[in-house]
This record gives C-alpha cells, structure tokens and sequence, in this order.
C-alpha cells in the first residue's frame, strides 16, 4: 500500500500536474539544551549543538519536493533568552536585535524556568504556516505540547504534527490527551512525513493509510502499522544546514553516519525507534559530505552520530582507511561499545583523526552489567579507556546510578568506575540517575509503580527548576511523561542516590586529584560521603562562608570550600592512611578563586641591585610536604600513597594560553620566590636570602641567589620592575579565580567535543 | 607575562659548569603535569554571578 501512495505522490512531482509546495511549513525543533544556570557554559554548549539532524535532513527532503521548510530551533531561541545578548541576531529579524527577558521582568517568587514559555510562544510565527511540524525529546516533552496547544489555539486551521523520539512511543496516549495534535510520525520520518504532507496537500484519503503514524478520525485514535526503516541511509540528503542560522559560529556539527543498535539494553529507549536494525553510511558518502560541509562552512570537527558505531570493525576501518587515503584533515567523533572496540583499532581510529568517543559503560557493577543486559566486562572497559587516553582520545564515560535492583555496593561500584577514570588525562565521567523512558525494557516492567518524587534525572530535567504548569502536565499523564518519574528502588534511598551522584560529579568539576586520591586513601568513597554527610550537618556556619543563593549547593563554589575544610579538618586527622599525601592534594586544590588586582608594574629588563623582583600575579604557588612528581605518579599508577617520599616542595600553578602547567620548585627556588613580592629590591633579597645559612657547596651565596632568580625570570615565575608594585583597587581589575575546573560537558549523551576557544574554530583545526 | 630573557649567567656570574649544573638542580623548574583543559576555568565566577541575578526575583534585584 504504502509503494503506491508513494509513487502517486512521486508522480504528481515528476508530471508536473500540480505543484507540491504551496502548503508553508514550519519546523520546530525539540529543546535539548537546558541550563538556566550559566549563559557563558550555555554558549559553549550551544557552539556544539546546532539544529537536530533529523529535523535538517526533513527539510533537506521536502525542498526535493518543491517545499519551502522554515525552522525554529528552540535551542536558538532558548541560548538568546539565557544568554540575554541584544546583539544576537533573532530568527525573525536576521540581524536585528529585539526585546528579551530581564531579570526585571521577574515577578516576586516567579521562576526562570516560568518565563521560558512565553519568550518561546512570543516567537512562534502561528498564523503564517500552514503546517507545523514539531520534532520531541523525552526532556522537553512537556514544552512541545505545550507549544502545539498555543499554535492551535491561535491558529485552528493549521496541521499540527509531531515527530521524533517521544512522540512515537508515547503517540496513543499524546493523541488523546492532546487534542490540538493531527497526526504523529512514528519513527524514522524521512520517506513518511513527505509522502504524509504531499497526500494532505492534494486531500487524497489516502493519507490515513500511510504506515507509520497515528492520528485521529473524529474522536478515535487509529495507529497504523509502523512504517520500515530506511535501508539505504546513502540516498538520503544532506541535512539542510543552511537552516541552521549559526553554523557559521560552530567549531563543529553532528552528521549521521549511521542507525540503529542491535542491542538490547533495558534503559535504552533508541530500539523501538531504529528498531535495532544496524546501518551506516558509506564511506564514500561521509566524506563526500564532510568534504563539503569544510568547505560550505569552514567546519573541522564531526560528531559521527550512531548509536553505537563500532559494532562492525571492517566497516570503521573502512571508514579510517578512506579517511588517511583521502587526505582530508578533520577530526572526528563517534560513539562505542568498550567491547566493540580494540586497541589496534583505537590507534587507526586516532591516526585518522578521531578525537572523541562516547563509551557507555552504565554501571560500574559488574552483577548489574547482567541485569541490565549491557554485559560488559568491566576490566576490558578500564583497558579500552586507557588505551583511548594513550591515544589522546576524549571518553566519555557514561555511567547511571539508580536502578531499581541497584545495592549499596553496586552503587559504590559505579561511583568508583567515575572516580577511577579521572586518572585518566582524556576520560570525562558522567553519571546520571535512572529515568524511566518511555518503551524501554525497563519501563514496562515498572510502570505501574512509578513515583513522581521530583527527584528529576539530568535526562529528564529541560532545565534546573520545572515550570509548575509542565509539573502539572507530568503529574497528570504518567503515561506521556514516564522519564519525569522514577522507579522505587528496592535497597537505595533515591534522595541519597542523588546526592551521592552530585556529590562525585562536582567533586570531579571542582577538583583535579582530590576524589581520585581520597578513593585511594580510602578504598571506600561512600564511606567517606557519609562522613561528609555527618560532618556538614555539624559544621557551625562560618561568615566567611558563600551565599549560594539558589544555586544548587553542589555546583556552588562554597560544595567545594566545605569540601577542602572537611578533607583538612576531618578526614585527614580521623580516617586518612596516608595523611601527608593527602593533605598535600588537598592544599594543592585548596586554591580559592584569587581576588588579587592587577598590579601597576614599571617593567624593566635589568638586572641591577634596585630592581624588584615580583611573583608573577597569574601564578598559584604553594607548599606541600611530598613529592609531588612522585604523589601525581601515585595516583596515576594506584601506587600506596604512603610510599610518596616526604620532601620540601613548591608547587606552582601557571597559566599558559588556557592550559594548566603545574610545576616543581626545589626548596631552595620556592623559598627565593617567596621573597619575590615587588617590594623588596635584589639588593634586599640578597642579604635575606644569606639568612637562611643555604650551604651551596663553595658558591657564594649572591651568586646563587642571582642565578635563582634569572631561573626563575627564565622559567617565567617572575616579573622585574623599576619600582615598588602598587596594586589597582577595582574589581573591575581584578583576576580570573579558578584552576581546576574541568570543562562542562556538553551534553549527557554524546561523545566528547573537543576543547574550544573563544575566537577559533577550534583547536584541532591544526589536525 | 613578562618577556623571557637570555641568561648570561656564566659570564655575569663567573660560574663554573659544575656550579651551573648544581645550581640549576636547586633552582629548575620541573613539569608535574598540565593539567586538562581548562579554559572554562575563568567562568566559574561569572557563571556564579549570573545566577545570583537570575535567581532573584524583580524585588530583590537591585
């Protein structure tokens, strides 16, 4: 049935008996962004999204059709409203700046998250299309029908479809809860919406019988048969980029490769939507179009969407060996089973300019490795992320906590695999809590017994406090809105899960070593959390201790305040092995955002005895009591820390060009650059410098401290000025604060991007 | 930063190759590490600012 209606409407094309496209369509695109915390890591994450594929590759197929697509991109819209820039160039306006929501718009008591709505609805285009076509993710999910419902209440005569991931398992139970919707789009939409829009367009009743949809015929929700796959993912077109109005601005852009895993992991909702059939692109067509889309768009970084890429190793090495042989320069990244993958593959992955792997590990439990059908060795992972790593390969190591068999010891398990792969220079852990998403495994055995306790999952979460009308919508249709909700555990509290999962996430945002470190020390971090827990609840409240305002306490500079203090105070004297190495760690991550000020320096290249030498104001330095080579190897190679030999040591912070260099002093250098203050003269240093009684085996104690501080002007610790520094009291002046921040993650459920600088393409363009 | 500069330090300071080598033990500055990718480092306090401002409704914001 659906080979004739097809090729009618092909016909109608090719004969010329009417023209397709005189119906304006609209495309909305489902939000995914969601952080109405920080516009700035907004901005970045917004660098590396761009309008969803699938919603670019529609409207690349509906201009074959002679249709005229337009596209909102509610990631767009949702940067501007966060962002709050009126330089931005609106979707309307190309250009022109507009209006946008001020924290003055704020009434007493209202939310951020309640004015998102409105700023969206204020610029949907209602009455000048025909049909809307709305793309659905399970986060956003409540937004998207939120908007079909104004669309339709301000334009009743338009068609209102929806597609994409939710829709299509939650279609029945949307239909007839929302009546403002027409039609569904079940799975892959790519033959079925056009063929669905060119037979509404000619009112042929044909439509009703097209596979793969649902809608309504008067009062009755009628599902038709799901549609198939497309088989040959080669003849579709490239994604209509030219619709994303900010490509142009992105260091780089997601491109399909493939579909379809063939997997059958409980919590994963992708099979009923590629219907675990394994497919890719050839890798003719792949670079054909990355070739393009450098040239088109200046891009040097693809992420290679599939959801699991590696299953068929000759094809990846294809794919590498076209790659090398073409002689095109990009860098790349995809997404991996850890046992789908071995080193040798890794390494022509690298060499033929991979950058970046997405390696879902789920649990760091190998007993619910079987329950939840992942069954992955977890040895064999730990190795793929080390070779990964030797490689210079970004992972990203996705794990989930809170599954409804899941114990205490599963759950350290897991905190421990996140913990563990921070050693690793190129791994960044995640972890989220378990949401239920709708048609998985997982969900059909527990909904019946769902809770809604607000103890939202980040897969589940369209932002950092829910609108209470989308609260409403979630508490009133389950069956629509299952990620929202949680599955009782039978063992864990899932309050504690959650803090616990909060607690590892920013002690690895917060801090390089720390967690790494008390994870050796301890062998137990739960244990540690809840002495942590016990410690808080007891901690008198401190003036000098940070408002946090709303800002959950976690993501708060003040989490990782109190944490120092907890190590220091608590864990270091109370329950340490190796306490020397640890209160080390913790002094060497103790570096508090610096509220210096720029000094006034009069520079000067001489050397004479008036000169005074000064510390360089971007550098953090500090004393430890070990080896700190020898503590960092430690906690690389999981050595005893006990074994760290005690030494006098400087450690020096340095900023250069955006990375982190830490640095060792020998005694004798530290104790000379602490003299450095840009008050005290050489002439002065000297003398305080003979003080110290430094026996330098017959070198006269001048000539040492001369050459120390040439090393030190030549290792570019120091600064010499022809006057004493004085210091600019403006705040406007004052410095940058943290060291050991981790890049945020772009988003919980796609490989590593590569690190971006403001003012580049990005950083691997000279791959 | 300040610019680097050439050391003449065996000329300067009429050192001999033993006590320049003994000297720069004492004095050099060794690698740990570098540590990742940190050019987001220098929003954490913008980040925390912004949501201040967010955070507080219209009365509140002065």
């Amino acid at each position: 049935m659906k080979e004739s209606i097809s090729n009618a409407a092909r016909g109608r094309i090719a004969d010329g008996s009417g023209r397709l496209g005189p119906s304006s369509i609209c495309l909305i695109t489902a939000l995914t962004v969601a952080d109405f915390i920080d516009p700035d890591l907004t901005v970045d994450t917004h660098a590396n999204t761009g309008a969803q594929l699938g919603v670019l590759t529609l409207a690349a197929l509906l201009r074959r059709q002679g249709y005229n697509p337009q596209i909102i991109n509610l990631d767009d819209l949702f940067f501007d409203f966060v962002r709050q820039d009126e330089s931005r160039p609106s979707i309307q306006g190309k250009g022109k700046p507009r209006s946008i929501i001020t924290p003055s718009d704020f009434e007493p008591g209202q939310r951020v998250s309640e004015l998102f709505f409105p700023f969206v609805a204020s610029h949907l285009p209602t009455d000048s299309f025909d049909i809307f076509g709305l793309s659905s993710i399970c986060s956003s999910y409540p937004l998207t029908l939120r908007l079909a419902d104004e669309i339709r209440r301000r334009n009743s005569r338009a068609k209102i479809i929806l597609g994409g991931p939710q829709a299509s398992v939650v279609d029945v139970a949307t239909m007839r809860a929302y009546p403002c919707i027409d039609v569904i789009v079940r799975g892959e939409a790519d033959d079925t919406f056009p063929l669905l829009l060119s037979l509404l367009e000619s009112n042929d009743p044909r439509w009703e019988s097209i596979h793969g949809i649902t809608f309504r015929r008067e009062h009755e929700v009628i599902r038709n048969p799901n549609a198939p796959v497309v088989e040959n993912l080669d003849r579709l077109p490239l994604p209509a980029f030219d619709l994303d109005l900010r490509i142009k601005d992105r260091n780089g852009i997601h491109l399909e490769i493939g579909r379809g895993c063939p997997f059958a992991c409980t919590f994963c909702s992708t099979n009923d939507f590629f219907r675990r059939n394994f497919r890719l692109k050839s890798p003719a067509t792949m670079i054909a179009d990355i070739t393009s889309l450098k040239k088109e768009y200046g891009l040097n970084y693809f992420s290679l969407v599939h959801d699991m890429y590696t299953i068929d190793r000759k094809k990846v090495v294809a794919f590498c060996e076209a790659i090398l042989a073409s002689g095109e320069k990009f860098t790349w990244g995809c997404s991996a089973r850890t046992d789908c993958i071995d080193d040798e593959l890794l390494e022509l992955m690298a060499s033929a300019g991979c950058t970046g792997i997405f390696f879902g590990i789920e649990t760091g439990s190998q007993r619910l490795q079987h329950v939840i059908n992942k069954k992955l060795d977890l040895t064999e992972a730990r190795q793929r992320i080390e070779c990964a790593d030797r490689n210079g390969i970004k992972t990203t190591v996705a794990l989930i906590a809170g599954f409804p068999e899941e114990t205490l010891d599963d759950l350290r398990d897991t905190i421990h695999f996140f913990i563990d792969s921070l050693r690793f220079d190129h791994a960044e852990p995640q972890c989220s809590l378990l949401a239920p998403l709708a048609a998985t495994p997982v969900y059909d055995q527990h909904k019946h017994h769902l809770v809604f306790d607000q103890i939202f999952s980040d897969m589940s979460n369209q932002s950092w406090q829910t609108d209470p009308l989308e609260i409403e919508m979630i508490k009133t249709h389950p069956d629509i809105f299952p990620n929202f909700y949680a599955i009782p555990t039978d063992v864990l509290d899932r309050r504690y899960v959650k803090e616990v999962i909060d607690f590892v996430t920013y002690l690895a945002t917060w801090s390089r070593w720390l967690p790494v470190a008390i994870l050796q020390d301890s062998g137990d971090l739960l244990n540690v959390f809840d002495r942590w827990q016990k410690w808080r609840l007891e901690r008198r409240p401190s003036e000098s201790d940070e408002v946090i305002a709303w800002t959950p306490y976690y993501s708060h500079r003040r989490f990782h305040n109190e944490f120092i203090e907890f190590v220091q105070t608590c864990y270091v004297p109370e329950m340490a092995n190796a306490p020397v190495a640890i209160a080390a760690v913790a002094r060497t991550e103790s570096a508090p955002a610096r509220d210096e000020h720029k000094p006034v320096v009069n520079e000067t290249e001489s050397f004479e005895g008036s000169t005074l030498p000064y510390k360089l104001e971007t550098l953090f330095v500090t004393n430890v009591e070990v080896d700190y080579q020898e503590l960092i190897a430690s906690l690389r190679s999981k050595t005893d820390l006990k074994r760290v030999s005690p030494a006098d040591v400087t450690v020096v912070f340095s900023d250069d060009r955006g990375e982190l260099n830490v640095w060792q002093l020998p005694p004798l250098a530290g104790t000379l650059l602490r003299l450095c203050d840009g008050q005290r003269s050489i002439a002065e240093i000297i003398p305080e410098f003979s003080l110290l009684g430094i026996e330098l085996d017959g070198i006269p104690v001048e000539k040492a401290c001369l050459f120390g501080l040439m090393q030190l002007r030549a290792d570019g610790f120091i600064g010499l000025s022809s006057s004493p520094l004085t210091w600019i009291d403006d705040d406007e002046a004052s410095l940058g604060p943290e060291k050991f921040l981790l890049p945020p993650k772009a988003s919980n459920t796609q490989q590593p991007w590569p690190a971006f600088r403001a003012g580049e393409k990005s950083i691997d363009s000279d791959f | 930063m300040a610019k680097k500069i050439e050391l003449q330090i065996p000329s300067d300071l009429g050192l001999t190759k033993k006590q320049m080598s003994d000297l720069t033990k004492s004095f050099k500055k060794q690698l740990v590490e570098t540590l990742k990718a940190n050019q987001k480092a220098s929003k954490t306090k913008s980040k925390l600012m912004v949501v201040d401002v967010l955070a507080k409704p219209k009365n509140q914001v002065v």
